[in-house]
């Protein structure tokens, strides 16, 4: 190799020049590839709207295209992934929900909690479906958390067609598909496609779906149950649009058939019939004697003798009448045709505490009250009630006892405590039943292994005898693993430590329990806790556990002590 | 002003300084240079193609250029940007070798001269066959063959640096060559290297940045052997320029429109850019056992990364500014005249908005917030960051060859020569993608965008590698694919010759075994059985030979024929219809039959050269495998199209005359036609599922041209050589008959049935589109120097003298078709640059 060397070195000096030279220029002959980063430009926030500002402003002044900077936020309820819609998305906060027509397709998923600039926005309707149109997907939406899921309003066809519900995420329970429709597909193969729901009492309601969404090619459910969905509103239609499949869940037995584990409650004082079921047992032949249960939402106006519209009846305060109260499934309910009007015997005690006249706080207490189901005032009724106190249980009283705990989880777990050993998910409130205590070790499509207590504050039973446990409950996806499901009791319990590690616990048999596949609530009827009277700190405590393949969702609703 | 020849001498050194310093001062800007080729070649340009469908003839049309026959030689230099192919046939059916060892990839076929872009100094000697012929170095292909020399011992001594300038692909190149040839003490090396580069080359948004260096080493062992040494690579990385609609060019004003390009923060940015670095490493034995035999045995490691950049999306609409919906048509369709006019306005007026929005990108990308769960398929591994919409993809293709050449060429008697071959290759070339450029995002979710999804969770058919589901990628992670090709091939060949005074015969053989395979490394959801490690092996036994004779009728007018006939395995490509996701094969993969013939009629005298041939070449049973979206099945596609018949026959005609001492002029004229013989088969499956949407469909494309270059080419021209060196010289040259490939879909019965006897459309669709024919006037000239030993040369050439840049060189029919209304989906076009200069200015020492 020297030798080479020396060969090079060899060559006349100007050659050394001429190639130092040569090299200059590769000095300047950089080519330029790498990239700055743009600024990024921020969207102001302007002023702020809810949606039910939104929605009252297109109400007043009708269709307007924002032209300052402005801003509403919500949490996505439906998305596109599943192809159902397209180029679109739905949005709600607690004061409403509204449709966005998007520019482009994708980019939103359900649980995005999002602001809308609304500079340049149009806020329109179309067929009556309130929009926010021209929204632009990356000059109009910023992001800003995921996975806030909105849990869906259980409401019955009736209130959805009051008006209140367009474009919200709701969940009808105990309905079912037409028989017309069990033998189809959701969809057509070429085009969206119109298919009917029912309930018991005979109501409709479209279920739209486009024949590109995902499961538009699946046999419909046959059976009657719950589904999800979102409010749809074309001209004076009202339809519903399906998320995902496993949103819909009908495999129950279909109205008028089957046992009663349909859900509308069997007749007893632990498991009246709900309003709904009241109103479906009407003026029958021979007429049905039972219990029913619901909440007093009002009574009927002094003079009227028959009622026609909502205007006959006193929804609040100040009340005119003691001769009757009206119940329904929902403590909001304002559709006197979802309500059963209930008949108070002069000179009874069901009178006496119940009539809203003298007790206006009575309003939105439940009413638990046996008698027969006929007609009154020309709508649905339970008269002839022998209104003693054996008779009927208001809320806050106890039926012919005093009420040592009660917990109804009204707006929040109340006095119980949530205890998280394993896993994410916690004990936490929803509105179902009036409000409830919910554990659910299922989210976004996945199980989780979990283990969650929620337990009561400690209950002095010393100085009580017969002491009976009343829960009212309502669990789904069990797949008869109620072993996961546990009501424990313990009397050594120190109140604030992991009660996997400190306390004993005994296990109590629930003595009328849901059937595990719905989300209907029922009532468990007496649990003797006699064996802990005369303790002076009880826990009664809900052991939830789920795991990677089964998770259920349990809601407690009721927890009382008498 | 004039030079003496003494301040000359004084100040050379000053003046070649000066010289090279205002070449850097003046950087990279276009600036005029004079220089001069060598003499009696013509200057060398390479022609790498920047069209996004990749080259096909005008790979090897430099390589063309060395031969020495003037029909081959212009049919490369001066139609090669029009892709004008030699007797209709692709680059596949030439090979090119370098020192013996065939550079043709084995998946693909075809040579690539830019494999050694930036070594022109270094690759100039060369041994070329002309189509069908004898050649020593292997059995070569129909096309013809050619096998560059570099051991370091075949280099006269000499010293070469240049500077170029030039306008078209790049804008200046600096290159130089130092060769010893064999010394004293039996080393001899070749050295050489090059820089190429533009800021921008002559299509907006493109350009140029590479290197290239190449050393050969060779030592003397004794008499009879040596070993040598090559090594080599050409590492550029180029930005491609657009293929695209006939309305984006209008409005854009310009036929050199790029949809590739946009602002980025005022800067220009192209989102396709290729990049290669394939070193190529030789060791050879030479071996001289005596006078009339050599052997020569090449054990050799070819290398490197491969592949281009390209702009891939999620969850957003397609970006790309030319588009179907991003053009103004698409809304004057849907009759939504206030959207149709403000396209319109913004296509015309407007540049950044029909170019690629960058900015945007970014913008979009940071306000994406999303949440995987069990990201990574690790359960409650939740990732929540910005989703980036857009990213920048590295479509890899990398490459690692094993092989080995064994060539042996024996002089029997004066006579008889015997040539004989062996080769064994073992190609793995790796396909994948990796994550270039998030622009501005956290993360890429690794899902396929066209399967189905689900609210809450992602479905196991979008995912890419069930292995690693849910995956989240980052820039450098390779996600979407990830498949190795496999293919070996073993050759044996033989030849021999008689070289009789009026005489010369010739006849070869060749025996092939090819085998390929594909090894997945991503087991993909939608064929979790299929994509996922080695597939079946697929095996092919081919064979070849050809013969030929040239007689001489008395010492200056010949007759020469050819014929050749050969078989070949289909390659990876064709035979695998989608690699990507899966290892399903075309159905009864079969061998290719080829077969070329010729008879010419040859002049030579000192002062004409000519030749006249007439020739026919049938290729039978070619594949023809696309994957495209199907406006019929609303799907995308694979397209496989098998059986393919093609017929090449006509005419070449090449005159080369000295009329007079200092004038010569050269005449070249190629007529022929390219047909397609019978009614191809045709199946067609859903790429997603591979579910057969249609099975042996007959194709009605017997007649039509096979389509995609000029059959017809006419070239003219006459030079002037100065007896005080210089030379310049005018070529006229004319090119024509140049039809677009057709859709193949467009041809079959299931498409006619939309259509009554009568409608317009038939027509539309079945009409094979001609382009216009074509002319350019093209100049070079030249001027050499001589000081002593050394020589300086100034080239210069000059291509479209007319400007005209409006002729369009190339297209293809579109094969999204709507059938209502197929002007929906027009043909994509590219055109011919305008004036364009090539100038050389060379110093070489001895």
């Amino acid at each position: 190799m020297i030798s080479l060397t020396q060969t090079i070195i060899k060559k006349s000096n100007y050659t050394l020049i001429l190639l130092i030279a040569f090299v200059i220029p590769f000095i300047g002959s950089c080519v330029k590839q790498d990239f700055d980063r743009p600024p990024i430009q921020n969207l102001p926030i302007g002023e702020v709207y809810t949606i039910g500002q939104l929605i009252e402003q297109f109400n007043t002044t009708g269709a307007t295209q924002f032209n300052k900077d402005a801003s509403v936020y919500g949490i996505v309820t439906m998305d596109e992934t599943s192809g159902n819609i397209y180029r679109s998305a739905y949005i709600q906060d607690s004061t409403g929900a509204i449709n966005l027509r998007l520019k482009e397709a994708g980019g939103l998923r359900v649980g995005d909690s999002i602001r809308v600039y609304l500079k340049n926005v149009v806020l329109s309707s179309y067929n009556n479906m309130r929009q926010l149109d021209n929204v632009h997907n990356d000059s109009n939406i910023i992001i800003l958390a995921n996975q806030k899921y909105r849990q869906p309003e259980t409401v019955t066809l009736s209130e959805i067609m009051k008006g209140n519900h367009q474009a919200k995420l709701v969940r009808l329970q105990n309905v079912q598909f037409i028989a017309g429709d069990t033998a189809l597909t959701y969809a057509d193969s070429d085009a969206t496609t119109n298919r009917m729901i029912e309930d018991c009492s005979g109501k409709t309601m479209i279920v739209r779906t486009s024949n590109f969404a995902n499961f538009a090619d699946k046999s419909i459910a046959k059976g009657n149950g719950s589904i999800v969905a979102v409010v749809g509103l074309f001209n004076t239609t009202w339809q519903l649009y399906i998320r995902t499949i496993a949103e819909v869940q009908m495999e129950g037995a279909r109205c008028g058939e089957g046992g009663g584990g349909g859900g509308s409650g069997a007749g007893t004082q632990s498991d009246p019939y709900n309003i709904e079921s009241a109103i479906d047992k009407q003026d029958a032949s021979p007429y049905i004697v039972g219990w029913i249960q619901g909440y007093i939402v009002g009574s009927v106006k002094q003079g009227v003798t028959s009622i026609s519209s909502a205007d006959d009846i006193h929804w609040s305060p100040p009340f005119t009448s003691a001769t009757n109260v009206l119940v329904a499934d929902s403590k909001t309910q304002t559709d006197y045709t979802q309500c059963v009007v209930v008949n108070l015997p002069a000179g009874s005690p069901l009178r006496a505490q119940v009539n809203l006249l003298d007790n206006p706080d009575n309003l939105k207490k439940s009413l638990k009250v046996t008698g027969t189901l006929r007609k009154y005032f020309g709508i649905a009724g339970l008269r002839d009630s022998p209104g003693q106190s054996g008779d009927f249980e208001l809320e806050g009283n106890g039926a012919g006892g005093d009420l040592i705990f009660s917990e109804e989880f009204k707006n929040s777990l109340g006095s119980f405590t949530a205890f998280d050993i394993d896993g994410t998910q916690n004990w936490h409130w929803d509105n179902f039943d009036g409000g409830c205590a919910v554990m659910a070790g299922f989210a976004s499509g996945i199980s989780y292994e979990n283990e969650d207590w929620l337990i009561s504050p400690a209950i002095n039973l010393t100085s009580h005898t017969d002491v009976v446990l009343n829960i009212r409950q309502a669990a789904n996806h069990v797949q008869d693993h109620w072993e996961l499901l546990q009501l424990m009791v313990s009397t050594d319990y120190d109140g604030s430590s992991n009660p996997e590690e400190q306390g004993s616990w005994n296990e109590l048999q629930v003595p009328n329990k849901p059937a595990g596949n719905t989300w209907t609530f029922v009532d468990s009827g007496d649990i003797s806790l006699a064996a802990y009277e005369g303790a002076s700190t009880v826990y009664i405590a809900f052991r939830y556990r789920s795991t990677s393949s089964i998770a259920s969702t349990w809601e407690i609703s009721k927890v009382i002590v008498k | 002003m004039v030079i003496s020849f003494k301040m000359y001498m004084r100040t050379r050194w000053i003046l070649l300084i000066c010289l090279f310093l205002s070449l850097y001062a003046t950087g990279q800007r276009d600036t005029t240079f004079i220089a001069i080729p060598q003499p009696a070649l013509p200057a060398v340009i390479l022609l790498e193609s920047d069209f996004e469908e990749g080259s096909t003839s005008a790979d090897i049309s430099s390589l063309l250029q060395s031969s020495r026959d003037i029909f081959v030689s212009t049919a490369g230099f001066n139609f090669g940007t029009m892709r004008y192919r030699i007797r209709g046939f692709d680059s596949e059916n030439t090979k090119v070798l370098f020192n013996g060892v065939e550079m043709n990839d084995l998946e693909t076929g075809r040579a690539s001269w830019s494999s050694w872009g930036g070594l022109n100094d270094a690759v100039r000697l060369t041994e070329v066959a002309n189509g069908v012929g004898a050649f020593d170095w292997s059995f070569g292909g129909l096309g013809g063959a050619t096998n560059i020399l570099a051991r370091a011992s075949a280099y006269r001594k000499t010293t070469n640096l240049s500077y170029s300038a030039s306008n078209r692909s790049y804008n200046n190149r600096l290159m130089f060559l130092y060769a010893t040839a064999m010394q004293e003490n039996g080393w001899a090396l070749s050295l050489s290297g090059s820089r190429r580069w533009a800021q921008e080359s002559y299509v907006p948004g493109t350009f140029y940045d590479a290197w290239a260096y190449f050393l050969s080493i060779e030592k003397k062992i004794n008499p009879q052997h040596s070993i040598g040494f090559i090594g080599f690579a050409a590492p550029t990385k180029r930005a491609y320029s657009g293929v695209s609609v006939l309305e984006a060019y209008t409005l854009a004003g310009t036929t050199y429109y790029n949809s590739n390009w946009g602002y980025q923060n005022g800067e220009v940015r192209n989102a396709r850019v290729s990049n290669y670095h394939q070193p190529m490493l030789q060791l050879t034995h030479y071996w001289t056992p005596s006078q009339k035999t050599t052997m020569q045995s090449t054990a050799y490691y070819w290398f490197g990364r491969g592949g281009a950049s390209a702009l891939e999306w999620n969850e957003a609409d397609d970006p790309r500014p030319d588009y179907y919906r991003n053009l103004p048509s698409y809304w004057k369709q849907r009759d939504d005249t206030d959207n149709y006019l403000y396209y319109l306005e913004k296509w015309s007026l407007d540049e950044s908005f029909r170019q690629l929005q960058w900015d945007h990108f970014y913008f979009a990308n940071t306000k994406n917030l999303a949440t995987v769960n069990n990201a990574n398929g690790i359960e409650g591994n939740s990732k929540t960051g910005y989703k980036s919409k857009f990213i920048v993809e590295d479509r890899r293709m990398d490459k690692q060859q094993l092989g080995l050449h064994i060539n042996w060429q024996h002089q029997l008697t004066s006579v008889i020569r015997f040539t004989a071959g062996f080769s064994a290759a073992q190609l793995k070339t790796h396909h994948h993608k990796r994550i270039l450029d998030l622009l501005g995002g956290d993360y890429w979710l690794d899902i396929d965008k066209y399967s189905e999804q689900e609210p809450f969770q992602i479905t196991t058919a979008a995912q890419s590698d069930l292995r690693n589901p849910n995956r989240v990628t980052e820039e450098g992670d390779v996600f979407g694919y990830d498949y190795t090709a496999n293919t070996d091939q073993a050759q044996l060949w033989g030849q021999a010759e008689w070289k009789l005074p009026r005489l010369e015969i010739y006849g070869a053989a060749n025996l092939s075994g090819t085998r390929f395979w594909r090894t997945g490394h991503m087991q993909n959801g939608r064929f979790p059985d299929h994509s996922y490690g080695d597939s079946e092996k697929n095996s092919f036994l081919n064979y070849g030979i050809k013969t030929g004779a040239s007689y001489a009728i008395d010492g200056r007018n010949y007759i020469v024929f050819n014929g050749g006939l050969l078989t070949r395995a289909p390659y990876f490509r064709d035979a695998y219809i989608s690699p990507r996701t899966r290892d399903f094969t075309v159905d009864n993969l079969k061998n290719e039959s080829l077969f070329s013939g010729d008879i010419s009629y040859v002049v030579r005298t000192p002062a004409i050269k000519g030749r006249l041939t007439i020739y026919h070449a049938e290729i039978h049973n070619n594949m023809w495998v696309r994957s495209y979206y199907h406006e019929d099945f609303r799907n995308f596609v694979n397209y496989i199209m098998t059986d393919i018949n093609q017929r090449s026959q006509g005419i070449e005609l090449g005159i080369e005359a000295n009329i007079s001492p200092t004038t010569s002029m050269h005449a070249v004229a190629g007529h022929g036609q390219q047909i397609i013989t019978n009614r191809p088969n045709v199946t067609i499956a859903i790429d997603n599922n591979a579910r057969l949407l249609a099975d042996n469909r007959t194709v009605y494309l017997k007649n039509y041209y096979a389509g995609g270059a000029p059959q017809t080419i006419l070239s003219a021209g006459v030079r002037y050589n100065a007896p005080t060196y210089w030379f310049a010289g005018l070529t006229v040259n004319y090119f024509d008959n140049t039809y677009l490939e057709s859709n193949p879909d467009n041809h079959t019965a299931e498409a006619m049935r939309h259509y009554n006897e009568g409608d317009i459309r038939i027509e539309k669709l079945l009409n094979q589109i001609k382009l216009d024919p074509g002319y350019t006037l093209d100049f070079f000239g030249g001027k050499s120097w001589r000081i002593k030993n050394n020589y300086i040369a100034l080239n210069i050439s000059i291509n479209n003298l007319l400007n005209s840049k409006d002729m369009i060189i190339w297209g293809f029919e579109q094969l999204r078709t709507d059938l209502n209304d197929p002007a929906r989906f027009p043909e994509k076009y590219a055109y011919m640059y305008g004036t364009t200069f090539f100038i050389n200015l060379s110093y070489r020492m001895q």
